[in-house]
């Protein structure tokens, strides 16, 4: 199955710049869940997630061949992801924002899990965008804060500052605060 | 700043990953999606084709207009087939028995073109084994 390929994603790459079409299946279903998670955060209402992710696959495509992979590949397909997403949001003359947590549908509870805290969706999403941003990219797509500077285009004093206010807003705020207790 | 940037709480992040939600995808999404993405490197692949076609076509008419022109520059080659050869001087014999010849035909420099300027062509021709006046 591509999608277990044991090639690393700088090797599946090499393959598709020689024209190995199985390659790109490999990489786009290694990267779909994150690609779709990003859309799903950047999608304006009415736009399917689904439909942004298929088109940064196909972005994506048209880098072949030629594409040179000089850093992690998610680091690519994040500002790929974030544009198309924002782009359809300013197509529908809709105001381009983050998707809010609160109510988010499918969070996940499940046994031995302390459930999807509405409280905590709720404190993040008074975080500054940009903070809120960050913060998800550190956390949830589990980026290293020179990527996340990379995929946005921003200084890496940046993203760091805005970390740190997110978490220093987040541990004052009585919604968050049990996520810091046993913390430092 | 007081703690290390990358430091964030171990229970956050999990927290965090629940609140995003799971990714769930309809039946024929991937295949949607492979498939869209197999057209359209069909379609690029067929575009890139097709320019490299053109560009070669366009080099070719290129090759065809500028080749000739180029070598129409040597004096002497009248009929332009890159040499400088008695078919010239024939073309300019029988320019001047029918009063079709240009002034620029005039390698002799006497202010006329006439047969010994099919002469001189003629002689050239065959002196220079097809390199010009």
């Amino acid at each position: 199955m591509p999608g277990q390929d044991p090639r690393t994603d700088a090797e599946l790459v090499a393959a598709l710049n020689a024209g190995e079409p199985s390659a790109f299946e490999a990489l786009y279903l290694r990267h779909r869940d994150w690609v779709f998670r990003v859309a799903r955060r950047y999608a304006p209402p009415g736009e399917d997630p689904a439909d942004i992710t298929h088109e940064v696959f196909l972005t994506l495509l048209r880098k072949f061949p030629g594409f040179r992979l000089t850093a992690r590949l998610t680091t690519y397909l994040f500002p790929i992801a974030r544009h198309t997403a924002l782009a359809r949001a300013r197509a529908r003359q809709v105001e381009a924002r983050l998707t809010p947590l609160t109510g988010r549908a499918g969070a996940v509870s499940g046994p031995g899990m302390d459930g999807p805290s509405p409280e905590l969706a709720a404190a993040v999403d008074t975080l500054p965008p940009g903070q809120r941003e960050v913060l998800l990219m550190r956390a949830v797509d589990e980026m290293t804060l020179e990527e996340i500077a990379l995929a946005l285009a921003i200084p890496l004093g940046t993203v760091k500052s805005r970390l740190h206010l997110a978490l220093q807003t987040l541990r004052s705020d009585a919604r968050a605060r049990r996520y810091f207790e046993n913390f430092g | 700043m007081d703690r290390p940037d990358s430091d964030i709480p171990d229970g956050l992040k999990p927290a965090l990953r629940r609140l995003d939600g799971p990714v769930a995808v309809w039946p024929g999404f991937d295949a949607r999606g492979l498939a869209t993405a197999r057209l359209a490197a069909a379609r690029r692949r067929r575009m890139l084709i097709r320019g490299a076609s053109l560009a070669a076509a366009a080099g070719l008419a290129l090759a065809v207009i500028i080749g000739p022109w180029r070598e129409r520059g040597a004096r002497g080659d009248l009929n332009g087939d890159g040499a400088v050869d008695m078919v010239d001087a024939l073309v300019l014999a029988r320019a001047v028995d029918e009063s079709k010849a240009q002034r620029s035909w005039d390698f002799t420099g006497d202010g006329a073109v006439d047969r010994a300027d099919v002469d001189r062509l003629a002689l050239g021709a065959v002196r220079l084994s097809g390199g010009g006046l």
